[in-house]
């Protein structure tokens, strides 16, 4: 357990993640598909076992794993104390929007330095779309 | 680190569909003269050896990271300067697991192997990318050389580099050029690293390193221009080559007293740097073993950590250095300010202040080094799966394509080569029992992660990749537990740089230096180079990168 959520490569994650929503198995083609973790416990394994290393915030034990249909809106909201304390976070001086850095990785650019008005409309846009946006 | 050649020149299939004996790489050779009886995977299909390669990649991935992961024996700056070190001993960008061993355009190009080719290049005229223009220069209308080596401003996290210190590499802006990326940006983009050798920006924390080797570069010539103000061209290279003399005799004792003492095993490092024994290894020293590029060296990539604390208590992650690189991310760079490197946290230089530690030297990688997105699979038709992502399993594949030496055979010849060298190297049937255990373990026959086949293992332990046994190797606890290299990986790199460092001597005009004499005492030879007396005094004994660094500091050769 650590304060913030980590994930050691992001693009073995999301093929790990990709693989529990087609039943495909994204990481070794011809291998088996395999089972959605049921447990934080089971998930570790699992990520264990493929060298991904991912580290959840201090307190965090439960986990659910949703899978909705095309037809159906689901909105995500996100805990009010996380919310909060990236708020409180982004009053700070010099705040920087804990942006995941792949998007830097993969834009091959850095965010630009934002106002504080441009940070909590960075925020909101971001709760927003992953809220409600379907992945694809 | 990347391994990946941007400059790969595809060549015509050469139908070979089994591993045999090619002729030597120019500027590369083998350590013992090799036969096809001999080499790593002999006789095996190399596309099968390959997918062999992956599932070892994938036991690798699986191998937990130990609570004591640091090396308490090397701090990270080690791991840079190490990569800085095989940056100077071989000069070539094209990857034996990118071209599946074809040859073309395939050559080792470092002349002068450890003499700081890496920072000098061809020298001014031939590399002046790297070197300032100066107002001498300039009123001479080129005439006079330029003799400086650049440094370039950090940014702040505006983007701004006014009045900020000199911590990095110069880079620099293409105009009016035709380049597509380039003509179509609104302002100017970094794209150029302004050095000698571009691998030296691979990421931010070598491109420092390098910047350090320019900095005391600059520091040598001032003292030797200001004793001897140069007027004419012959002056100024004069002072120049004297400064590169300098500077090459301070890199070669600290490699020999510190960065060696460290890395080898103690038996090894006795032998041939205390007792100075004669190396047996064949061929011309200049030559670099494929045996060292692609087996022992490659020990480098396990010693990567994911995270550094660079200047402060805040850990960075270390794929973000990654994206510091004119070549390949123009869009990050000049350095960022909280990637300027405190060099007291990466050598133990102030007793106060704890340094990151490499990883120990074990067959276990950072996710940085295995990430996908920073080093993807090189061929995914390979076995209708593809290779594996990361740098473990790139190194495994150069390992077959670069012909080098099977492990067991290369400990025998060496053995038979030399009584001295077979009381510290034993014969492999001593190390490899265990091995098979360590590839069995972690095995999950239900497991996600690609598992060993019937025969896999055997097939390893028979015949186990050079890069990967190193690290194996290293990490028994009859050696020392991963904090150095193991007596083959020793031998290895100890044959290899007193070679290397024996067939490019370094001398001028007939005269010869010795890198672990004190420049009081070669100072003789030095002046009749056209060095002042005065301005040798003031050139610092040093032993160690570390000392290298106080002094840096003492002369306040780091503050701006």
């Amino acid at each position: 357990m650590g304060t913030t959520l980590e994930i050691s490569d992001d693009v073995l994650w999301g093929k790990l993640v990709k693989s529990w929503a087609t039943g495909k198995n994204y990481l070794s083609k011809d291998a088996p598909p395999f089972p959605i973790p049921r447990t934080l416990d089971e998930l570790l394994s699992i990520a264990k076992s493929i060298g991904l290393t991912i580290t959840f915030p201090d307190g965090m034990v439960g986990l659910a794993v949703i899978q909705y249909s095309p037809q159906t809106a689901v909105i995500k909201l996100p805990p009010k104390a996380m919310v909060e304390e990236t708020e409180a976070r982004l009053r700070q001086p010099g705040a920087v929007y804990p942006m995941p850095k792949f998007y830097d990785d993969f834009y091959g650019m850095r965010l630009p330095e934002l106002s504080q008005d441009g940070l909590f409309a960075l925020h909101a846009a971001r709760i927003g779309d992953y809220s409600i946006r379907n992945c694809g | 680190m990347h391994g990946i050649s941007l400059s790969t020149i595809p060549e015509v299939e050469d139908g070979r569909s089994r591993l045999t004996v090619d002729p030597a790489y120019r500027g590369m050779r083998n350590l013992l003269a090799l036969s096809d009886s001999s080499l790593f995977g002999a006789g095996k299909d190399p596309l099968q050896l390959r997918a062999l390669m992956r599932k070892l990649s994938a036991r690798i991935s699986r191998e937990p990271v130990r609570p004591d992961e640091d090396n308490p024996n090397i701090p990270s700056g080690y791991t840079y300067l190490l990569q800085f070190i095989a940056h100077d001993l071989v000069n070539t960008s094209i990857s034996l697991a990118a071209t599946r061993g074809r040859r073309f355009g395939f050559e080792n190009a470092r002349q002068q192997p450890l003499t700081l080719d890496t920072i000098y290049g061809g020298g001014p005229d031939v590399s002046p990318q790297a070197y300032e223009y100066t107002s001498r220069c300039s009123r001479s209308r080129g005439l006079i050389p330029r003799t400086r080596l650049r440094v370039g401003r950090a940014q702040d996290r505006t983007g701004s580099t006014s009045h900020m210190p000199f911590a990095d590499i110069g880079r620099a802006a293409p105009l009016d050029v035709a380049d597509d990326m380039l003509a179509a940006s609104p302002c100017p983009v970094r794209a150029e690293a302004l050095i000698a050798d571009p691998r030296n920006e691979d990421q931010a924390l070598i491109a420092q390193i390098t910047g350090l080797f320019h900095r005391m570069h600059n520091f040598v010539l001032d003292r030797f221009d200001a004793s001897r103000p140069p007027v004419t061209a012959p002056e100024a290279y004069r002072n120049f080559i004297c400064a590169r003399i300098v500077m090459s005799l301070i890199y070669r004792r600290i490699i020999v007293l510190d960065v060696l003492n460290r890395l080898l095993n103690p038996s090894v490092f006795r032998h041939y740097f205390i007792d100075k024994r004669p190396t047996i290894g064949e061929g011309d020293g200049s030559d670099i073993p494929l045996e060292f590029s692609h087996g022992a060296f490659r020990c480098g990539h396990a010693m990567v950590r994911d995270r550094y604390r660079v200047n402060s208590d805040v850990e960075l992650e270390a794929a973000r250095a990654l994206q510091i690189c004119s070549r390949r991310s123009p869009g990050f760079v000049p350095l960022p300010e909280q990637w300027i490197v405190n060099w007291d946290r990466f050598f133990a230089i102030d007793p106060a202040v704890a340094p990151n530690y490499s990883r120990r030297l074990r067959p276990n990688f950072s996710s940085t080094v295995r990430s996908e997105f920073f080093f993807p699979p090189l061929d995914p038709r390979v076995d209708h799966r593809g290779d594996a992502a990361g740098l473990p399993n790139r190194d495994l594949v150069s390992a077959v394509y670069a012909r080098i030496w099977s492990v067991p055979k290369l400990i025998d010849a060496l053995r038979a080569k030399s009584v001295e060298i077979s009381n510290f190297l034993p014969a492999y049937s001593e190390v490899a029992p265990g091995l098979d255990g360590w590839l069995a373990a972690t095995a999950n026959p239900g497991g996600i992660s690609e598992q060993f086949g019937p025969g896999d293992i055997a097939a390893i332990v028979e015949d186990p990749p050079l890069p990967f046994f190193i690290l194996y190797e290293a990490s028994l606890a009859r050696y020392d537990d991963g904090k150095r290299l193991g007596p083959l990986g020793s031998t290895i790199v100890a044959e290899t740089i007193v070679a290397a460092m024996k067939a490019s001597d370094i001398g001028a005009g007939g005269l010869m230096f010795d890198p672990c004499q004190s420049f009081k005492d070669q100072s003789g030879p030095l002046q009749q180079l056209g060095a002042r007396e005065a301005a040798i005094a003031g050139i610092p004994d040093v032993e160690s990168f570390e000392d290298l660094i106080s002094f840096m500091k003492s002369e306040r050769l780091l503050e701006n």
